[in-house]
Formats: C-alpha cells, structure tokens, sequence
C-alpha cells in the first residue's frame, strides 16, 4: 500500500494521489485476468475501493484552489460538504459493486440496517465511552483545548457536518464494511479485525495525514480495532458509522486547530 | 496555518525577574521586574529601571501600567498614580479612589488617561485630576488601537465605551459578564473581544455579541483553565492567554483559533510590543510565566521553489513508472504464490 509512496511528490504533479488508485486498478485488472490469481481479487479490489473515492475526494476539494481547512467561504464550505458526500456515493457504489462481483460466497458487507437493542446500545455506549475517554485526556496531549464557536455556527456547522459525517460513514463501508469482509474470507475473524485495523492507520499514514496528526496514528488503529469488533460483534456497520461520526464531529470541533497550530 | 509552537524563545537573564508588560506599538515598552518598573526593549532584552517607581511603604506595590509610545503611566495599590517618561522623566499624577486594577493611556493632545480601580471608572486629561464615570468594581480598560475607534472598560462585568468627542456609555448589545472577567481588547477594525474567566470568549462588532470561543476543561477533573489576559494585535489578530493551555492565536478576527503555545503553558500575563502581524520587522508577543518571559515573534516563511516543466514531466514519468514496476511486482509476488499452492495441492 504504502510502496507508491516510497517515491515522493516534491513538485506535486500528483497531488490527489492517483497514483495509489492506479497502482491498486493494475493488480485489481492483473487478478481478474490471470485465472489462477481470481481468488485475490476481493482483497485487490477492496483495497482498490479505499483509494480511488480518496483520490476522487482530494480533487474535489482541491478543484478550483486550495482547501479552506477551518477558514471557509461560503464556496469552500459548500464544496467541502460535496466532496464529502461525493465521497460517501463512491465508496457505496463500490461497495455494490464488490458484492455483487466477486465469487461466490459473498462477502458479508454488514452494511444493512439490523436493527436491535444491542446494536443501539453498542452506538451510544461506545460514542460517550468515547467522549469520556477524550475528556479525561490532558487537553494539550491531544490538541483538545477549546471549540471555535463562531466558526462552528450557521451553515459552517451544517457543511462541516455534512462533510465529516459522510466521510465517516463512507470509510466505515471502505473498512469495516468492504475490507473487513475482503479480510475475512482468507484469514480468522480476529486476524482480519487486527489486520483492517492496521490498514485503516497505515492509510492514515499513507494517505491524508502529515506532521503533528501523526501522534494519533496509534489512537486510529485502536478506533479500527473497537470499530471493526463492534462491527463483527452486531453484524452491520451502523453502530460503528454512528460512533465515527461522534469521533469525527468532536475531532473536527476541538482537536484540528489544536493540532494544526502547534 | 503555521503558528507560532517553535518559534517561542525564553527572554534573556536580564528580563527573568518582569512580572507585568504593557502591551504598546513601539518597540519598547512599560514593565513591572522586582517590583520596580522600567522601560523594555523585548528585541535586546534590556531593563532600564526607572528608580523613582519603586514603591515606598505608603504607596503600596506597584499594580497596572499602561504605555503609550514614550509616555507611560503606573499606579500603585494606594490609587498614586506616576507618569513616567521614557527619558526618565517622572510626574506625580493626581490620584483615585480605591485600588487600581487596569490603566490605560494614550498620547496626544491632550494625552489621555482611564483607570479601573476597586471604587470605579476615572477618566480625564493626563495631569489633570480624573473624573468618575462609574462606581463599581472596574475590572479592565483599553484604549483605541487606532484614531476614531472606542475606549472600552469593564466595571462589575458591564462594557462601558467611550466615543471620539462623547460620553462614557454603557456598551450597546454586550451581555453581562462575569464580574471578575479582566480579559479586554479592541482590534483595529474595531471589533471587540472579552474573555470571562470561565474561558468563554465574546466577540462584538457594531454593537452585536455573538459567543466566539470556548476554552474546554483541561481533563478529568482539572476544570476549565482560567484565561488571563487578551492582546490584540492589527486589524484582525489577537492572542489569548490561559493559566493552562499557554496562548491561542486567531489570525482572521476570531473566526478560527489556533494553538501557539509556548514552552510553559501556565500564562499570567500577556503582552504584544509593536506590530507582531502587520509590519517588518515584526513586533514581540510576551508572554509571562513562573519560569520568566517567552518571546514570540513571526518569522518569514521560505520562498515556494520554483520547478522548471522538464523537471516536472520527469517526475511524472518516474512516478508513473514506480506505481507501473509496483503493480507489476506485486501481481508476479501473487502469480508465484498462487503457483506454489497449486504446485503443493498437487
């Protein structure tokens, strides 16, 4: 995953990372054309699946100038929310496609609606366990140290909701849903939960993150593994997706600046 | 945004012992060290005492300062009041009434001075004996960044505001703080920012108060970390100080906040001597502390390098080859892989 990236970008003629996409749509076409590889194909294609909805997302965001990051016109935040859900239409969509062709037996996604008391009570009980545990942190550790109202107010909050809460449920169907399944059909239940935790922060690494993020890498990989059994444990990604959502709210509102100004 | 977190220095030896710093646009400005004020230059670190400042029995220790260019004011806890110039100059200034908690002074003709103390609001003519406004327990005072823009004060947690050529009057729309909150500045654009010691930050403009930031409590049981002290810089920056979390930073008039701490996150004061956004070379943020002063000063970023477009087609080549040679290993890593299990199922 990270082999592309080896070679880096210093006069950014790549910018939105296609070459990660390209690189996973080569070995996806290799597998699906040499026969004796088919069986390696669910886990090309999820891991294709990750990428590209990525890529397609950074573009996005980069078409027509720059990120806004917090300091958002009107345009900025109204593309950020776009790009956001783009991303979320993409990630399902191929989501659609991975089960619908690749050989039997389908992967199980988990991404349908099973709605039952233990799965409400995983969402809740995990998303405020979340929230305690970031709480009582030391603020400075983790760049938690106030909330921006005026930023957060009006269509801002409304945009950077949409924005964080699509991203969060499209990766919950990128990793817990596409990969963990992927995963899953050639390894153990909890080797696959380990392993798409590890991705999940490697991709992390490889993909958007850079600088002082980097510290929450560790943190990532555990949300992977507590996503990825909650996941395992309620048969449906909602519980996780809802969870993410809160981590990502509460990241978006009082960790970024924190982090971004040290 | 790339703020200010290496870019704190400790002050020299010579400025460890300052307690209190006048925030001014000059280069240097009016600070408390050991109890004596004197003038401080933050680029040399020097303290030239002013020897006529330090404090007798009767007058009580030296709490507030103001500064204005070369014209500087100190009050002692008595309510004696001391103009004190930068050639060394000293003046007796007619007293007020209870103990003073903020000053503020602006030269020009006249030369004005505002002082908040524990019996109230006193404004009037430098030298001249000040006026009440207000009674009340005055918390904070400012004076106008640039001409044409308002006084501000705090007394029992309301704004009072003075206009170019008016009144003392309470400030239009500002909700009622907390009455202990000390935190008041104005920016240049002529918005205004207040900060109650329970870490919320009110932003008003044109008369319209809307809550602008919110300090959140430092973990577990740690409480809220109090802020201390609010220093507007230009048109649209300002540095906010806390007794916890170091300095915020907003670039943009409070609309987004930043972390720029320093080493010693524990603030008690906070000062900005000289531009530190607008001109070059840039001012000093001063930032007060059980350890003695850090220094911020913004720096000058690198210029972008410049690529030549063959360097860039080359790139785009290798980095077209390298993800084709990756792809292209890892699909012969799987072929042989693939070859071996069959070659063992067989």
């Amino acid at each position: 995953m990270l082999l592309p990236r080896f070679f880096g970008d210093p006069q950014s003629v790549d910018p939105d990372a296609w070459r990660l996409s390209a690189y996973f749509a080569a070995v996806t076409a290799a597998t699906l054309v040499i026969g004796s590889l088919r069986g390696s194909t669910p886990l090309c294609f999820s891991l294709l699946t990750l990428t590209f909805p990525y890529s397609c997302w950074i573009w996005l965001l980069g078409y027509g100038g720059p990120a806004p990051g917090l300091i958002g016109s009107p345009y900025g935040l109204a593309r950020n929310a776009f790009a956001g859900v783009a991303w979320l239409v993409l990630a399902a969509a191929m989501a659609a496609a991975f089960h619908y062709l690749t050989p039997a037996p389908r992967p199980r996604l988990r991404i349908w609606v099973r709605p039952s008391w233990a799965a409400l009570g995983l969402a809740v009980g995990v998303s405020l366990l979340f929230l305690a545990v970031a709480f009582v942190l030391p603020g400075p550790v983790i760049g938690r140290e106030g909330v921006p109202l005026l930023s957060l107010g009006g269509s801002a909050a409304v945009a950077y909701g949409v924005a964080n809460a699509s991203s969060a449920v499209a990766q919950e169907i990128q990793f817990r849903g596409v990969l963990l399944a992927a995963l899953e059909r050639q390894q153990a239940p909890w080797v696959a939960l380990i392993t798409q935790a590890l991705i999940f922060g490697i991709a992390h690494i490889a993909i958007p993150y850079q600088g002082p993020a980097d510290s929450l890498i560790p943190i990532v990989i555990l949300l992977g593994i507590v996503w990825g059994w909650v996941t395992q444990r309620t048969e449906s990604i909602l519980p996780a997706a809802v969870i993410h959502v809160v981590a990502e709210l509460f990241l978006v509102a009082t960790i970024v600046s924190g982090l971004y100004g040290h | 945004m790339a703020a200010a977190g290496s870019w704190w220095v400790r002050a020299p030896a010579t400025a460890a012992a300052i307690t209190a710093v006048a925030s001014d646009q000059g280069s240097s400005t009016l600070a408390i060290s050991g109890g004596v004020a004197g003038w401080y230059s933050p680029g040399s670190g020097r303290f030239t005492e002013v020897p006529s400042t330090r404090p007798a029995a009767s007058s009580g220790p030296l709490v507030a300062l103001a500064a204005s260019g070369s014209l500087g004011v100190v009050a002692f806890g008595s309510g004696l009041l001391l103009e004190v110039r930068q050639n060394g100059a000293t003046r007796q200034l007619p007293a007020v009434a209870g103990v003073p908690r903020a000053l503020a002074v602006l030269t020009g003709d006249p030369a004005l001075l505002v002082v908040a103390s524990s019996r109230g609001l006193y404004s009037g003519r430098l030298g001249f004996p000040l006026r009440p406004v207000v009674r009340g327990d005055g918390t904070a005072v400012t004076a106008p960044p640039r001409p044409g823009l308002d006084w501000l004060a705090l007394v029992d947690g309301r704004l009072w505001t003075l206009a170019p050529g008016k009144s003392w009057v309470r400030g239009a729309g500002a909700p009622q703080m907390d009455p202990k909150t000390r935190a008041l500045t104005e920016l240049a654009d002529g918005s205004e920012l207040v900060a109650e010691p329970g870490g919320l930050v009110w932003l008003g403009a044109q008369g319209r108060w809307q809550p602008d930031f919110q300090v959140l409590p430092y973990g577990g049981l740690g409480g809220v970390p109090p802020i201390t002290a609010l220093a507007a810089d230009g048109a649209a920056s300002a540095y906010l100080a806390t007794d916890g979390f170091g300095t915020m930073l907003t670039p943009d008039g409070g609309y987004s906040w930043y972390r720029a701490a320093p080493a010693d996150p524990a603030i008690s004061a906070l000062a900005t001597v000289g531009p530190v956004f607008a001109a070059r070379p840039h001012g000093w943020v001063v930032a007060l502390t059980a350890v003695g002063p850090f220094l911020h000063r913004l720096q000058a970023l690198p210029a972008p390098p410049t690529y030549s477009p063959t360097s860039q087609t080359a790139e785009l080549a290798g980095t077209a080859a390298v993800t084709l040679s990756s792809a292209l290993l890892v699909t012969l890593l799987l072929w042989e892989r693939a070859r071996r299990r069959r070659a063992r199922s067989v």
